[in-house]
């Protein structure tokens, strides 16, 4: 899913998995500016994983709860592809000691 | 709500690779670099060059630049060679932000399967008292899916 796809919009969505935020809060150790934090909380706005409301002067932003559920699924796709990158590393690896060289049932669908 | 919070959330994913298992855990931890999709999983994204994780307790798991920046992903909590690794896991988060990480690799007919394990979600509500109501909605939604597919 493309509004994960960016780095600092997954440290955003972490970050707001303790609780709502304002953005400033959010902006404090990522390195981008407080600005770049707006735009991927706009991002995250528009996919449905966060939702925002105005408290006083502040704005308050959170997960939304179907969003969670995206968080999962989005994990879940992430280290597939990291393992599915590994397997394709490892078919292209000569196996020197051969006790299980062969290439026979190496794959289960983990990709 | 606490409970609530022990999110029980598990993320797992598992491949079989046709390597022996020293290979296999050789390939992902002494070669991570090689393998490791930089360029859409890591913080710097295309400017991410290098990947590094230091094979002890204590370790360091980060990124690099070729302007010199890094980026820690997570510390070596378990290491034992060929079999099992455990890192805490908190990219582009401070280490307090950290989930865990389990890595074991498992000798199969044909080679080797390595089961990956993520947890430690509930890490993330040391705040407990603070949490909103809708966050607890989202874990209970989260734990539901979780219970059924369980």
């Amino acid at each position: 899913m493309d509004a994960l796809g960016d780095a600092t919009r997954r440290a955003i969505l972490e970050r707001l998995l303790e609780g709502p935020s304002p953005v400033g809060r959010l902006a404090e150790g990522l390195p981008v500016s407080r600005p770049a934090v707006s735009q991927h909380l706009r991002v995250l706005k528009e996919a449905g994983l966060v939702s925002d409301r105005q408290l006083g002067t502040r704005r308050l932003y959170a997960v939304d709860p179907d969003g969670v559920r995206a968080v999962r699924e989005y994990w879940e796709s992430f280290w597939s592809q990291a393992l599915a990158r590994f397997q394709s590393a490892a078919d292209a690896t000569p196996t020197k000691s051969g006790t299980a060289g062969d290439k026979e049932a190496h794959h289960d669908g983990g990709s | 709500m606490t409970e609530a919070v022990d999110s029980g959330l598990v993320v797992r994913s598992s491949v079989t690779v046709a390597l022996p298992r020293r290979e296999a855990f050789r390939l992902f931890t002494e070669r991570v670099a090689t393998w490791w999709p930089l360029e859409s999983h890591s913080v710097f994204g295309d400017e991410a060059t290098g990947l590094q994780l230091e094979p002890h307790v204590g370790g360091r798991f980060y990124e690099t630049t070729d302007d010199g920046r890094t980026s820690e992903w997570g510390a070596v909590t378990e290491w034992q060679p060929d079999e099992r690794l455990a890192l805490t896991w908190y990219p582009g988060q401070s280490p307090e932000h950290a989930t865990q990480l389990s890595i074991s690799f498992h000798e199969v007919s044909g080679g080797t399967r390595l089961d990956l394990v993520h947890t430690g979600w509930d890490a993330r509500g040391a705040d407990a008292p603070k949490i909103a109501k809708n966050y607890q909605v989202g874990w209970e939604i989260v734990l539901g899916r979780y219970i059924a597919a369980a």
